[in-house]
């Protein structure tokens, strides 16, 4: 056997990973219960998180005699990552209440219930909830990647549904943004996987006006061939004068939300008696409801308030005629929309 | 059907009363700036225009350290 002055390569299966189930006590704080009551997963994805130190060198300057550089200098930390699951009410609680930054949990049915949408600015701020992300290759003596990825925000999430006999007929993506604080080593105990409980689209059931064709929903229609949920952020990592360095690089001060958009794509069958492009005609709206379920009491759901389509394209999938649908989603006051998982989580989030 | 009460107001929301049959799950929520949390009924429809006005929740008294 060949001998390695640092040991063998690493592969990227070896990797560990695991996020603060509850929100962080703020930006500069590694959790404590990262290494107690962290969420630790698998995912599908191989990318470990982005985590750079960026540098800026002295190309540009005048003085130096020539055009090159003589010198680099270390500027900010930055941290942006990607988590790829199969739907599951755990990984969905942790996306919505983290993403959507207000949640409020309770008893439902022999699990918990954790209902979550948009949460208001005006009154609440610019930051959501943060979270530590843990990330171990080898952890203990020689480790190859240990650290804790700290300041840490849900920048969206997007959940697909397709016709598929396998897992992967329902996913979601997770984009996370980080202010770059890490700590190495994390000083983390991985705890054990938890068991996700997959919300698969055969469960799928839709509700509201906008999901129907000849007023039959479009899965009682048997029309129905995939959609997506999107919600994004759109955060920014805000440096300001005083906010401290690592390893000689300035640190995210707050990641603070920008224009935030909700965003609802669907692809039905066309058939004899479709009127989406009447709906889109008439200026027609009206609210749109999806609801999922896993072994009980595991379950799902995305209510959007209201809704209507500013875009329907005739298109083929696979050979069979269908309309893509693209939606504005509209906000009649009481918010644009909400959404809920059942799990056995106690608390996720910022629910206390 | 949707069970987002598109058309409650805030003025509409009550603070829950006693009902017959199996009482509907209870949380504390606070409002901003409020120095005392309220309980309010487990409900969507009442929840969701209390999280939109920007309420949170928070231990009930009984939990609060």
């Amino acid at each position: 056997m060949p001998t390695y002055p640092g040991g063998p390569a690493a592969r990227v299966i070896e990797t560990l990973i695991a996020f603060s189930q509850t929100k962080d006590a703020n930006i500069t704080t590694a959790t404590a219960a990262a290494g107690t009551s962290a969420f630790r997963m698998s995912k599908l994805n191989v990318d470990l998180m982005d985590y750079e130190l960026t540098a800026e060198d002295d190309a540009a300057e005048i003085g130096k005699g020539d055009e090159f550089a003589t010198a680099v200098f270390p500027v900010s930390n930055q941290m942006r990552g990607r988590v790829e699951k199969y739907l599951s009410s755990e990984i969905m609680g942790w996306a919505i209440a983290f993403g959507f930054g207000s949640s409020v949990a309770s008893v439902s049915g022999g699990g918990t219930k954790h209902l979550a949408s948009p949460f208001n600015p005006v009154t609440l701020g610019l930051e959501l909830p943060y979270l530590t992300v843990v990330e171990q290759i080898r952890p203990g003596s020689t480790p190859v990647v240990d650290r804790s990825l700290f300041g840490t925000a849900i920048d969206g999430f997007q959940i697909d549904f397709t016709s598929s006999p396998a897992r992967d007929s329902a996913k979601i993506v997770v984009d996370l943004i980080g202010t770059g604080s890490k700590t190495e080593p994390s000083g983390v105990t991985m705890p054990a996987v938890t068991s996700p409980h997959e919300l698969k689209a055969s469960s799928l059931i839709l509700a509201g006006t906008m999901l129907q064709v000849s007023a039959t929903d479009y899965v009682t229609a048997k029309t129905f061939v995939s959609c997506t949920i999107g919600y994004k952020n759109n955060l920014t990592a805000r440096y300001a004068p005083g906010g401290g360095t690592q390893a000689g690089g300035a640190l995210a001060t707050a990641l603070e939300v920008g224009t935030r958009a909700a965003t609802f794509s669907a692809i039905v069958r066309l058939v004899n008696g479709s009127d989406e492009f009447q709906k889109i005609t008439n200026s027609t709206t009206g609210p749109a409801q999806l609801d999922f379920t896993g072994p009980s009491p595991h379950a799902g759901n995305v209510t959007f308030a209201k809704l209507g389509w500013k875009a329907a394209k005739i298109d083929n999938t696979n050979g069979i005629v269908t309309l893509r649908l693209d939606a504005s989603i509209l906000n009649p006051g009481s918010g644009i929309m909400s959404a809920f998982a059942v799990n056995s989580i106690a608390k996720q989030g910022a629910e206390p | 059907m949707s069970s987002f009460a598109s058309n409650l107001k805030p003025g509409d929301i009550q603070a829950p009363t006693a009902q017959a049959g199996t009482p509907a799950p209870k949380v504390w929520l606070s409002a901003p700036g409020a120095d005392k949390p309220e309980q309010f009924e487990a409900k969507d429809e009442i929840l969701l225009p209390l999280m939109n006005q920007g309420y949170i929740q928070v231990a009930g008294p009984t939990e609060a350290k």
